[in-house]
């Protein structure tokens, strides 16, 4: 049987096909539009490079931005900057994701549904600004105005300070996660009580030949990763007596230390202890070649090894080969990390941990602990310490009880960082206006009546005085790499822009037009200073070079020998830490830790961010629970199963991650995710391990011991396939010699 | 295993001037993840979202594989960047159909995306896997594409793509170092992961420089390259992390 | 089945008769997209190259990138301006080019020669090499209305480089000199 086919199929066969092969794809309309007037500094087809400073933490890192056609495209280290020294670290890279993120507010809003609603309508700057400042008129008298600041630049507490001050309005408190799980405030009071100083200390690492580092995780997220990266690179293969050793004491191998050469898994609480038992040993057996110990040996008087060892599980002869090793080094340094500010004998602790360095005669030598030389001017100088907690709670009482007539909220997300018992959810009922500044919708937005979006950092202006600091004194600058894409503006202008429209004291407090004068003046302050990198002849030429060369630094290293100033005649003692949650029915220590990418969870927006495998998990997108082996085998669970972890104030579920690098009776879990807002990449996700964190009874709201809490962990015989790089066959390939 | 030697010229048939090489520090590597952001960042790599993360299918052109050795208590555990090892014997090279990879002069191990037509024959072939394919179209929600690097192609579904030692930068740096008759200085040019990397593991140059720090730097006792019995003799050398010296 | 009216033809010699009018079709379609390749583009304003050059401008004058960077560039409208504030300024299309100064807008040209977007080209290697703008362009010199003159697709840009000095064409022949 022949196929047929009938001529008009065969026409409107050809037709068709006629078609397809004339059709072209290239029918675009693009246009060429050339400038109008052209910058001086740009040359069509070339990038220009400016130079910023990072605001992913408070580092402060000096940043080059590649522009091209006025979009960032890159950044990069500013290879000048005493600090970073050209380095950047994974969050710093995805800064760009901040600057073009698709759920960006694009304009001020008020919440039109009411507080929660997440109906925002788009209000016109002088429309809101006439608003607030009729409302910041009804300040006085009883009612304040008040400002809680998260990740605060330099420049602006100034004038938050001032613009406070002149309404009779306390001074803002400043808090928020990141800073929490780092010990900032903690670290503060240390210098304050050691050497009578505010500054935070600088840790020479680069060239230590044997560093004790308890609880600090200084190559991910404790104070100044990348600085402290570059300068580990320096002590393992860079320092002409050879390589450094690293012993690092923490319940949960963190990154840093997976880099340690020894890793000492500490009971929860402990650590300061521990300081304790090897400070009284090198004393005891007068360890080491700086001569005496007996100046110092008061410091031990009370510290008995024995229940040293008992109290840490860590016996008596590993007490002393440590010592030993500490001891006998030529250049050793104890650093007193965030982990230790997470229990409730955090300051006991800490103090216990800078006593090595004392005794160990490390105080402004080589490879020891130093202070950083002020920058030589007043705008420069007053080191910005993160409020203690109880000031987050005399706020809270002050906003329930009605005294807070406006709350300012900038550069934290209370709601989403704050364990639902510091009450500040709560207390938000009897504050009848509330401001964020976020350019995001975050969880504090969807609280607020007016969200005022700032600029994000790479279309802004600013200073940062880099703390802790770099081997010189530093202020790293900040200018807009782009124009502003959206209709935000600078939170600093706002404020200025209230005080002129509230005049009187106000206006007077803050007298500067706008944010670049009120910058220009401030660092022609340095205009004169002889031990700088810049070299101009005129104020405007100073300027000019302090916003290209990425801000000002002295040419040579200037740091400070810390000269003691108390402490050093009382016995030391540590307390026991104390945990919320009875062992028998919480028999595990919960230890929550910061996403090297998340950080606090301000990474979540961020898509990079996201799908960065953690270093330690190699998992990403979610929350997990880490198991040791042991734990896993006796709770009958693996990799994947998801687990529910409870605690006295609330539960949590998400899979596990079998991770032999913790204690069998230690579970972690890291932060960053359980959004229920934050733009798309972040909202939806994972799990928010604040939710668990208890109030320890004697302490309540006057400690935020994060890492106090006791949990137990149950099987609910579900599975979830979290996202990880490694496989989990166990078929390893052996490259690595 | 025999020791580290520099990745041969012998193969190549107009042999260059320049021959690019990487040295990894383990010993400074921290596993920050630093160098995957910035190789995203300057690269216009995709993100995959969690599913088909879930699925392996993640596109990082460098990864920090971390393994674990020994059990607790005493467990330790090791970062190593990997990324393509730019080998002079490449596997992918081969396999191609259509020759979308190909080995340059320079010791560059190319890849050119509008060639290539996706039967990933390359990707197999490749025993460190390095090789990423575009399963879905790459999506970037506006105004995420404004930060998308225009001196590297944006790939289309279908296509395989890799580390390229930033070709671009390479590129450039040529052009300027031509025009403006400065021969190119050792380190002045980096690659994406080279230049963010914190503690400096990742170092770059010129091979054929005896003078270059990665030439004086593979020279090391502690130099070793991945999966050197296989004979793909790779421009990447790796040096060992140390052990305690105390 | 056949129905009234309609001539059957065996797929016999149906199946040369179509693969005919693919032929037909496919060559209809390339030198279609030849001619829609190499058409002038519509402008917003009519622009005389020939004009301009037989006033002694140079290439360079309006479009200097080309000796620094990768692209020649379209000059601002500043540079328009500065010439013809004052130099037939009255006429309708100076006058549409003054509003758009007025209005500080961009005035929205249509690219004339554009490269595939997995293609790297700078400007400025061609001419430290010695190329003449007309080389690639054409004589826009004598062009009212600026159309390309060549299609540049990759052999047509092979053809020059592999004329080159020898020490040089192996650089430019390997794919990465051009493929992104």
């Amino acid at each position: 049987m022949t196929h047929t086919v009938s001529r008009r199929s065969f026409l409107k066969i050809a037709a068709g096909t006629g078609v397809a092969a004339g059709l072209n794809p290239t029918v675009r309309r693009v246009a060429l539009e050339p400038f109008v007037r052209p910058p001086e500094e740009e040359l069509p087809g070339k990038a220009t490079w400016y130079a910023s400073t990072c605001r992913q933490c408070p580092a402060g890192c000096g940043i080059i931005v590649r522009v091209i056609n006025g979009r960032a495209r890159k950044i990069e280290g500013n290879p000048g900057h005493p600090l970073n020294r050209g380095k950047l670290c994974a969050r710093g890279q995805a800064g760009l994701q901040v600057l073009y993120n698709p759920d960006r507010l694009q304009n001020a809003v008020r919440q039109t549904g009411g507080r929660g609603s997440r109906h925002f309508e788009p209000l016109q700057w002088d429309e809101v600004l006439d608003q607030l400042a009729s409302s910041l008129r009804g300040v006085g008298g009883g009612s304040e105005v008040a400002f809680l600041g998260g990740l605060m630049p330099t420049h602006l507490y100034p004038l938050v300070t001032r613009f406070l001050e002149a309404l009779g309005s306390p001074a803002p408190v400043l808090f928020d996660l990141h800073s929490a799980m780092e010990g900032r405030t903690q670290s503060h009071d240390l210098t304050q009580r050691w050497f009578g100083s505010m500054e935070l200390p600088i840790y020479d690492i680069g060239h230590a030949e044997v560093i004790f580092s308890f609880g600090a995780n200084f190559l991910e997220t404790w104070l100044s990763p990348v600085s402290q990266s570059y300068d580990y690179g320096t002590m393992r293969q860079g320092q002409s007596g050879g390589r450094g050793f690293l012993v690092q004491f923490e319940p949960r191998l963190s990154g840093t230390g997976a880099s340690a050469d020894q890793w000492v898994p500490v009971q929860p609480g402990t650590q300061g202890l521990i300081a304790l038992g090897l400070g009284r040993i090198i004393v005891e057996e007068n360890l080491g070649r700086v001569g005496s110990h007996r100046e110092h040996a008061q410091l031990y008087r009370d510290v008995n090894v024995g229940a040293v060892a008992d109290a840490s599980g860590l016996p008596v002869e590993r007490l002393q080969k440590l010592a030993r090793i500490f001891a006998d080094a030529d250049r050793s340094v104890a650093l007193p990390g965030g982990g230790l500010s997470s229990h409730t004998n955090a300051s006991q602790s800490m103090d216990a941990v800078m006593a090595l360095n004392v005794i160990m005669r490390r105080l402004g030598r080589v490879g020891g602990v130093f202070l950083p030389q002020q920058v030589p001017a007043d705008a420069f100088s007053a080191p910005i310490s993160p409020s203690p907690f109880r000031d987050l709670g005399k706020l809270v009482q002050n906003m329930r009880s009605g005294r807070v007539g406006v709350l300012m909220i900038y550069g934290a997300n209370p709601v989403y960082e704050l364990p639902r018992w510091s009450g500040f959810i709560d207390a938000l009922t009897n504050v009848p206006l509330v401001v964020s500044f976020c350019p995001f919708i975050d969880e504090t937005a969807v609280q607020a009546d007016y969200v005022l979006p700032d600029h994000t950092y790479l279309e802004g202006w600013g200073y940062q005085v880099c703390s802790p600091g770099a081997d010189r004194p530093v202020v790293s600058s900040q200018q807009p790499a782009v124009r502003p894409l959206y209709d935000t503006r600078s939170t600093a202008e706002v404020l200025l822009s209230l005080a002129s429209r509230l005049g009187g004291a106000l206006a007077q407090a803050l007298p500067w037009p706008d944010e670049p004068t009120y910058l220009e003046e401030a660092s022609a302050q340095l205009f004169g200073s002889s031990i700088g990198v810049i070299d101009a002849r005129t104020e405007a030429g100073f300027w000019s070079q302090w916003r290209q060369v990425g801000g000002w630094w002295s040419a040579k290293p200037i740091m400070q020998e810390p000269e003691l100033a108390g402490l050093t005649e009382g016995p030391l003692q540590v307390p026991s830490a104390s945990f919320a949650g009875k062992p028998d029915q919480f028999p595990y220590y919960l230890m929550p830790y910061e996403s090297i990418a998340l950080s606090d969870g301000r990474g979540a927006s961020q898509p990079w961010l996201q799908e960065t495998p953690d270093p330690m998990t190699t998992a990403s997108w979610n929350t997990w629970v880490e198991l040791n082996p042991e734990t896993a085998a006796h709770l009958g669970v693996t990799d994947n199963d998801i687990v529910r972890v409870v605690s006295p104030q609330g539960a949590l579920e998400a899979p596990v991650v079998v991770y032999p690098g913790i204690r069998p009776d230690v579970i972690a879990i890291p932060t960053g995710q359980g959004h229920q807002d934050y733009g798309r990449f972040a909202a939806a996700r994972g799990a928010n391990v604040m939710d668990l964190i208890s109030p320890v009874p004697e302490q309540e709201v006057s400690l935020l011991a994060w890492g106090a809490t006791r949990v137990r962990v149950e099987a609910v015989h579900k599975v979830m396939t979290l996202a990880r790089l490694e496989s989990l066959d166990g078929e390893g390939r052996e490259t690595v010699r | 295993m025999e020791k580290a030697v520099k990745p041969s010229a012998k193969t190549q048939k107009n042999a260059s001037e320049r021959r690019w090489g990487m040295v990894i520090d383990l010993d400074r590597c921290t596993g920050c993840q630093a160098c995957v952001v910035a190789c995203h960042a300057e690269n216009n790599v995709p993100v995959v979202g969690e599913r088909e993360a879930a699925s392996g299918r993640t596109m990082h052109w460098i990864r920090i594989e971390r393994y674990w050795e020994g059990e607790y208590p005493n467990v330790k555990a090791r970062f190593m960047p990997v990324l393509c090892q730019q080998c002079t014997q490449a596997p992918c090279e081969p396999v191609c159909p259509v020759f979308a990879t190909y080995h340059t002069a320079e010791g560059l191990n190319a890849q050119i995306y509008n060639r290539c037509i996706g039967t990933r024959f390359c990707g197999s072939a490749c025993p460190y896997k390095v090789r990423v394919f575009n399963w879905f179209r790459p999506e970037f929600p506006e105004p995420l594409g404004e930060q998308l690097n225009p001196d590297v192609s944006e790939r289309s579904r279908g296509i395989i793509e890799k580390c390229s030692f930033c070709i671009q930068r390479l590129r450039r740096a040529e052009l300027d170092a031509s025009a403006s008759g400065n021969p190119l200085a050792d380190g002045a040019v980096q690659p994406a992961c080279v230049q963010s990397c914190p503690s400096s593991a990742l170092i770059f140059g010129d091979m054929n420089d005896p003078e270059s720090h990665v030439s004086r730097l593979a020279l090391s006792h502690r130099a070793f390259r991945l999966l050197d019995f296989l004979g793909t003799d790779p421009a990447v050398i790796y040096l060992k992390g140390g052990e305690t010296n105390v | 089945m056949s129905s009234t009216g309609v001539r059957r033809i065996s797929l016999g010699r149906a199946i040369p008769l179509i693969l005919v009018g693919v032929a037909v079709l496919v060559t209809a379609a390339i030198l279609l997209n030849r001619r829609v390749a190499q058409a002038a583009p519509d402008q917003p304003i009519a622009f005389n190259h020939r004009t301009h050059a037989d006033a002694g401008i140079q290439c360079l004058f309006c479009h200097p990138n080309a000796m620094r960077s990768d692209v020649a560039g379209i000059p601002s409208v500043q540079r328009c301006v500065g010439c013809h504030q004052t130099i037939a300024s009255s006429s309708a299309r100076i006058k549409t080019v003054l509003s758009y100064w007025e209005r500080s807008e961009p005035i929205p040209w249509a690219p004339v020669t554009q490269m595939a977007d997995f293609v790297f080209f700078s400007h400025q290697p061609h001419l430290s090499a010695g190329v003449n703008c007309e080389t690639c362009h054409g004589v826009v010199g004598k062009m009212s209305v600026v159309r390309p003159v060549v299609t540049m697709d990759m052999g047509w840009c092979l053809d020059c480089h592999l004329k080159q000095p020898e020490p040089k064409v192996a650089r430019l022949t390997d794919c990465l000199a051009c493929h992104k």
